[in-house]
């Protein structure tokens, strides 16, 4: 087990720049999950730690030790690959046994270790079947276990899930997360599933075009996005952004633009005050049908562009005369139909702002 | 099933017949004509049955046509040939599919060339380079430009086999701490096992059929085909002998393609088909 840092680490294909000086450090026996859209360098970033990609600048570090120009095989990491990349021509037992093997372990100690760990992951059965005759859930476990195996000093996740279909996929991340925790081994997880990252991380770092974007926990990276970058892309359905104009008096802050008003209290503004422009953005579950009385900010109206119907609840897509676009949270029973005006509000604090040049993150109101 | 898709079944059945028939057509008349009463004025004609089955013509044929020594002579460079040229075709094939150097894109398409160049082409400043290396009328002079000309095809064929192999797998081995020995022999040729079948049995098919080279660069060892055609010169009117050279000569690539038929197709239809 051993830390994972990242210090101002550049990697560039050619003339296209896939991570751009990207510091991160890992703690021993942390779960980070790396989360981004495609290209924004996740994998790149996970591949680097391989050793699988060499870097152009900067330096990584698992333990004490630079590892940058070490082989892969010399850096004492274990992978889990998207595809699995089980030997097809071997044993469930001879994929496990492989890593080992190669390392020269006594075979007394091979085989212990394999039956620990089919035991631990429940593919015990499974030991003498071959890939193919295997389930994409089985085929997961023992790419897992091949992993778990090697008692590394870290596991690299490279979106373990996304072969697997929906119901298997929340099944396994709870597992994974589980397993993490008894084996207490630091783990780097890529994903391009929010959902995946929020429920698995212990910390998230969220990426774009090869920039950290943002690190913290769930919970920080969800309520205190640092840019809309991150505001947009964590949380589903996402964020609404509009661009409005912030005119500040006597403590209280107007939002305008084309016709609609907003006004709201002002807290926490920073030092250098609100910049003229600000770029609002605000969640679905703080976006819900005008109800006189509740103390929301509104009321905006607009036309119903398309309704989402989850069972236990309803999202609906509106857009205002001024044409910003919101996404209203309603309950399952709410009868809104496409085509229709519907009123409604935004809770109080619940509002983000961010610099409109920037893109950087203000303040809430 | 629609009558749409049964018209389709019913046109390929009818394609696939008739391409056998064209293939099977002139097998099945050199296989009567083998049967025939041997002698000069017993010539075949079309495909009409023989009058007796006269299957003394074969050990006729092998005796007079001297086809022991032929034969001594194809199996003994096929047996030094194909593994030779089969393990460099994996070696080739595995660098030029896996390793980036310096000039490997050049290199390779050196190889190409030894695809796209004819024989005819090289064939006397060949004999000169064979000549002073006093290997003329010599097993190794066969195995040696056979080799030469197969690893050409070999190293194309096995380098697309093993690039078809997924990326992870051999990431997967690097992490686990395989050298590249180990990937290659563990992981990949495994992988590839119907693609090397495949080159063996296309490899021992060129070699058995050597008969130019043979023609040109040995008198006392002359391959299979090429005893044939020093047989059929001396025979020219006993089409039934003849006819029976050609069967034995032909028989060994018919049992080897039959016993790795399976591993045959499977091998030719890798990445043709999506599994």
């Amino acid at each position: 087990m051993a830390r994972v840092v990242y210090d101002n680490v550049t990697k560039r294909f050619g003339e296209v720049t896939a991570l751009r000086d990207f510091s991160l450090e890992i703690e021993d026996g942390e779960f980070v999950v790396l989360v981004g859209p495609s290209g924004s360098g996740k994998t790149t970033a996970l591949r680097l730690i391989a050793g699988l990609e060499a870097l152009t600048a900067g330096e990584i570090r698992v333990g004490e030790r630079v590892v940058n120009r070490l082989a892969p095989r010399d850096r004492d990491i274990a992978m889990v690959f998207q595809d699995y990349a089980l030997y097809p021509q071997m044993t469930v037992y001879q994929n496990l046994a492989f890593g080992l093997k190669m390392r020269k372990m006594p075979r007394e100690e091979i085989d212990r270790r394999v039956h620990h760990t089919a035991e631990m992951l429940d593919i015990g059965e499974l030991l003498q079947r071959k890939p193919r005759a295997l389930s994409g859930g089985q085929r997961q476990r023992v790419a897992l276990g091949r992993a778990l195996v090697r008692e590394p000093k870290a596991f690299l996740m490279d979106e373990p899930l996304s072969n697997l279909d929906a119901k298997l996929r929340v099944q396994t991340r709870g597992e994974i997360k589980h397993l993490q925790e008894q084996v207490g081994t630091t783990t780097v997880y890529v994903t391009h599933d929010q959902v995946e990252a929020m429920t698995m991380g212990d910390r998230v770092a969220v990426m774009s075009e090869g920039v950290l974007e943002q690190i913290g926990d769930p919970r920080t990276v969800y309520e205190r996005p640092a840019n809309v970058f991150v505001a947009g892309f964590i949380g589903s359905p996402s964020m609404s952004f509009s661009t409005m104009n912030a005119e500040r008096r006597n403590g209280s802050l107007t939002l305008s633009r084309e016709g609609l008003t907003l006004k709201v209290d002002e807290r926490d503004m920073p030092a250098s005050g609100v910049p003229h422009e600000v770029i609002v953005g605000v969640r679905p579950e703080h976006t819900v049908l005008w109800r006189d009385g509740a103390g929301l900010i509104g009321p905006i109206e607009g036309r119903v562009g398309y309704v989402e119907m989850l069972g236990r609840e309803m999202f609906i897509g509106v857009s205002t005369p001024g044409d910003l676009r919101f996404t209203v949270h309603a309950a399952p029973d709410a009868a809104v139909r496409t085509g229709e005006t519907v009123r409604f509000g935004l809770e109080p604090g619940s509002l983000y702002l961010f610099d409109a040049e920037t893109e950087r993150a203000l303040t809430r109101a | 099933m629609n009558t749409a898709s049964r018209a389709q079944v019913a046109f390929n059945y009818f394609l696939i017949i008739l391409c056998s028939a064209v293939a099977v057509y002139p097998l099945v008349g050199i296989l009567l004509a083998s049967l025939y009463p041997s002698g000069a004025g017993n010539a075949p004609s079309g495909f009409a049955l023989p009058p007796t089955f006269e299957w003394h013509n074969y050990v006729t044929a092998w005796q007079q046509g001297g086809f022991s020594g032929y034969f001594r002579t194809s199996v003994i460079v096929a047996a030094v040939m194909v593994p030779a040229s089969v393990l460099l075709s994996i070696l080739g094939g595995f660098a030029f599919a896996t390793m980036q150097f310096r000039g490997s894109k050049v290199i390779f398409y050196l190889f190409i060339l030894g695809l796209i160049i004819p024989t005819e082409a090289t064939i006397v400043p060949l004999y000169y380079d064979v000549r002073a290396m006093g290997l003329l009328d010599t097993y190794w002079a066969l195995i040696l430009l056979e080799v030469s000309g197969e690893v050409a095809f070999g190293i194309f064929w096995m380098r697309a086999a093993f690039m078809s192999a997924p990326r992870s797998l051999l990431e997967a081995a690097r992490i686990d701490g395989a050298s590249s020995w180990k990937t290659l022999w563990r992981i990949l040729v495994p992988f590839a096992r119907p693609a090397i079948l495949t080159l063996t049995v296309l490899t021992f098919a060129d070699s058995w059929n050597e008969f130019f080279l043979a023609l040109v660069f040995t008198v006392n060892h002359l391959t299979a085909p090429a005893g044939l055609a020093s047989f059929s010169g001396r025979y020219t009117t006993n089409i039934a002998l003849v006819s029976a050279g050609a069967v034995i000569v032909a028989l060994p690539i018919l049992v080897v393609f039959i016993i790795f038929q399976r591993e045959f197709l499977r091998g030719m239809l890798t990445g043709a088909v999506k599994g």
